[in-house]
């Protein structure tokens, strides 16, 4: 109660006022206020709380009221409520405090004097109780970390990888499709208009000879690859599910010949084969929705941001680009072209950014690019034929002015 | 005697701006783990400035519990949202060639979960809320819950709206009829019929909304239908399109009354609650809410726009000395990094460091938001629900004893999960 002392309607009149401060108290128990008469026993080390009982009958069945009880709450098991120790009344501190052993109860202190007097005889105010169940939570966090690892990196990949397998090439080509438009706008410099499709007449010629002299060579259906160009300096050229691959313009400029060009399509081409950005797609579907529950970002803000730049640089397992590898050596040979022809652009590569730097460049952010280099010239010892390019001179220049 | 007791409000914008900033900028440094105990202490803030009759709510919630009952519904829900996720998107390519047909299949599965999480957050909240030392509490029954918001739903739906103020009053008669403080149940008296009358504007607007809709549809349906050439169809078609130019006024329009439906419901609600011979009496204003709300988020957005100012100014400063090849942006280089206008050549940052920076100005902004939106609309919100609150009947209060601790085991972790009670 804000209002002054009042008389207390259970106290009886002739009973004398206790001695004290008096203070709000309530006993845990029941939702009954009390006033309490609040006084420190500095030499017991008590705090002293007097307050009227309710009216009760007693053993005879006689009603009796004006009982005074005493609650004696020692100094050192006396607590601030959690949280509440800088609790104000208007522009006076106001403490809330309860005693360890009655953990329910509460004794709200309005009065200044008592306040600082309680402050300096109570040492243990801020005490808290000590944390129950440690074990227990550290084997909670492990658990969980160990179930949301095995989730992400064993169970996600294991139905993908099924479901890949089984999702029909209509499903696949719409998947490619989603997934380009989005690399597409998310690359652009402007948000409405994504980054151009390289489409002039000559070019596009070579491309698709290219396309078809790659395709016929391998053991797919013909319309199971297209190739395409975008108009962005990125030394990059990736996969995408349904067939899909994207060759970035900075690839074609930084090639020496078509060659290369082609050597770096037949390992995409591997990844087609094998399914791996079908796989990749549906494992980011999963992977990220799980992502954003970890960080509580629901809104998708972060998985967005991170998302995209995944996507382009797909990093497959070590053993998808090895097999990717083994695809192209093998199917290079068959259109008369090195598998070596793989190595002088990665070897140029390593020269401007070295083997870990330069993110630039995808090609050379795949790992162990010097291994790479090594196999592609091993596999070159096999191939004992004269290399042939894969696109006439003229065709090549016309490939490298696509997106003029 | 019936006794009037008020509710006193007893709190500061600059404490709660300090504590609300302060451990915003933890939960960003710790990549949101924090965000348990943050809060943890901002609730204990707003709690303990509601006084009914002087004396403090409190809340005794610990921040491990919340971190705890995240991590079971974690597992759960990364099984869940991991998988279906995954199982949905393929089923949805493979037979409709797309991917929206999964969004909608994962938004009705979604539903009664997000129902059947906000019950278990409000028993959290309750067990874990004491007022004069007793204890509040709801009765475990958040499957139920989310099997009859379902029911409700599916009756608004069906009479296109019209039963939604049904849907709001059964909603809370379920929870309030499950609530206890102490011993003493709570109930909800009232009938709903009683907020039909506020909910008309917001529905009139609604179905005029609907309304125009359909008619542009079937008249652009028609036309292409009877003409004979595709293009002009199209240009027939365009004109009753037209007539959606007005959906935004009408949204806005709409908004307005919904607003105010709320604000009548919930006083309406209040008014009708008793907890044996206590009740409850509320004065809740709806000008007073709406000018919080426009002045809030006003005061909101401008603070955010200027605090982002700054700190991009900043990180641009920064910039500039790492790379002076950005110089040319000037203030602006942070955000032209983080849009990736500033290309990359020399002497301008990798791809890496400009996603790390579009993620630092991502979150700071949202931390900037949250912050200012505590202290400028929810602040000033509880305070004028805390003042306009009284009870009637305090004499009542002693007869009401105390009620055993209720567990509530695994919080609020899957409301966490869902980001349901962003506030607070």
């Amino acid at each position: 109660m804000t209002t002054g002392p009042q008389i207390n309607p259970h106290m009886s009149p002739w009973a004398a006022t206790p001695e004290g401060v008096r203070c709000e108290f309530v006993d845990g128990r029941t939702a009954k206020r009390h006033d309490a008469y609040v006084t420190i026993a500095a030499g017991e080390g008590v705090l002293e709380l007097r307050y009227a009982a309710d009216p009760r009958q007693d053993a005879w069945g006689e009603d009796v009221s004006g009982e005074t009880l005493l609650l004696t709450w020692p100094l050192s098991q006396l607590r601030y409520v959690e949280g509440q120790h800088k609790l104000r009344w208007g522009k006076v501190p106001m403490g809330v405090f309860t005693d360890v052993t009655s953990p329910t109860a509460r004794l709200y202190v309005r009065d200044g004097l008592l306040l600082s007097e309680i402050r300096g005889a109570a040492r243990n105010l801020k005490r808290r109780a000590p944390v129950t169940g440690k074990g227990r939570i550290a084997g909670l966090i492990s658990g969980a970390v160990a179930s949301v690892l095995l989730i992400v990196f064993v169970l996600i990949p294991a139905i993908a990888d099924q479901l890949a397998m089984r999702l029909p090439v209509e499903g696949e080509r719409a998947l490619g499709d989603k997934t380009y438009e989005r690399i597409r706008e998310s690359f652009s410099q402007n948000e409405y208009i994504p980054i151009r499709e390289c489409t002039k007449g000559a070019g596009l010629s070579a491309l698709a000879s290219m396309q078809d002299t790659l395709v016929g060579a391998s053991d797919l259906d013909p319309e199971a690859v297209r190739l395409t160009v975008l108009d962005f300096d990125m030394v990059n050229a990736f996969a995408l599910p349904g067939g899909r691959i994207v060759v970035m313009r900075g690839l074609i400029d930084e090639a020496g010949g078509p060659n290369e060009v082609a050597a770096v399509i037949a390992h995409e081409i591997g990844h087609v084969a094998h399914r791996d950005p079908t796989r990749h797609a549906l494992r980011g579907v999963g992977t990220f929705g799980v992502l954003s529950l970890v960080f509580g970002d629901f809104a998708g803000g972060t998985v967005v941001l991170l998302g995209v730049n995944q996507l382009v640089n797909a990093q497959y397992s070590q053993e998808a680009e090895s097999a990717a590898d083994t695809y192209a050596h093998a199917l290079l040979p068959k259109i008369g072209v090195s598998p070596g022809a793989l190595a002088p652009l990665f070897e140029r590569l390593k020269e401007k950014y070295g083997d870990t730097e330069g993110l630039a460049s995808h090609l050379a952010s795949h790992p162990k690019l010097g291994d790479r280099v090594e196999r592609a010239h091993a596999a070159a010892a096999g191939f004992a034929a004269e290399t042939q390019p894969i696109l006439s001179d003229a065709a090549w220049e016309d490939l490298r002015d696509i997106c003029e | 005697m019936a006794q009037l007791l008020k509710t006193e409000f007893e709190g500061r914008v600059g404490p709660i701006f300090r504590l609300s900033l302060w451990t915003a900028m933890l939960s960003v440094v710790t990549l949101g783990f924090y965000r348990f105990w943050m809060k943890t202490r901002l609730r204990r803030h707003f709690w303990s400035a509601v006084r009914p009759d002087g004396t403090p709510l409190e809340y005794v919630g610990k921040g491990i519990e919340k971190f705890t009952g995240f991590l079971i519904a974690l597992v759960v829900l990364a099984l869940l949202i991991g998988v279906l996720a995954l199982v949905l998107v393929y089923a949805s390519y493979a037979v409709f060639q797309d991917e929206i047909e999964a969004y909608l299949l994962a938004a009705l599965i979604a539903l009664p979960l997000i129902y059947f999480a906000s019950y278990r957050a409000k028993r959290y909240v309750y067990a874990r809320t004491r007022w004069r030392g007793i204890r509040f509490g709801l009765e475990p029954a958040a499957g139920k819950y989310a099997l009859y918001a379902m029911g409700q739903l599916f009756l608004t739906l069906i009479t296109l709206g019209f039963l939604w103020p049904r849907m709001t009053f059964k909603l809370e008669k379920f929870r309030t009829d499950r609530t206890f403080f102490g011993d003493q149940r709570l109930h909800q008296g009232g009938k709903w019929t009683s907020l039909a009358k506020s909910f008309l504007p917001t529905l009139m607007c609604l179905w005029l909304g609907l309304g125009m809709v359909a008619y542009a549809v079937v008249q652009s349906l028609a036309v292409s239908g009877e003409g004979g050439e595709k293009d002009n169809a199209f240009d027939a078609g365009a004109e009753y399109l037209g007539l959606l130019a007005f959906v935004p006024l009408l949204t806005l329009i709409a908004l307005f009354f919904y607003l105010r439906y709320r604000v009548v419901a919930l006083r309406y609600l209040a008014n009708h609650k008793t907890a044996g011979g206590v009740g409850l009496i509320s004065r809740l204003s709806f000008p007073r809410v709406l000018g919080i709300n426009i002045g809030g988020y006003l005061l909101t957005n401008i603070c955010t726009a200027l605090a982002m100012l700054v700190v991009g100014a900043g990180a641009s400063g920064l910039l500039i000395l790492f790379y002076p090849g950005l110089s040319e942006f000037g203030m602006f280089a942070s955000g032209a990094v983080s849009e990736g206008s500033a290309g990359d050549g020399e002497g301008l940052p990798s791809v890496e460091l400009t996603v790390a920076f579009a993620l630092f100005l991502y979150m700071a902004t949202l931390l900037f938001f949250s912050v200012f939106r505590q202290t400028f609309v929810l602040f000033p919100t509880w305070r004028h629900y805390a003042r306009t609150l009284s009870l009637t009947g305090g004499e009542h209060l002693a007869q009401i004893q105390q009620r055993d601790r209720d567990h509530a085991g695994q919080a609020e972790g899957m409301a966490e999960a869902f980001d349901l009670g962003a506030a607070i």
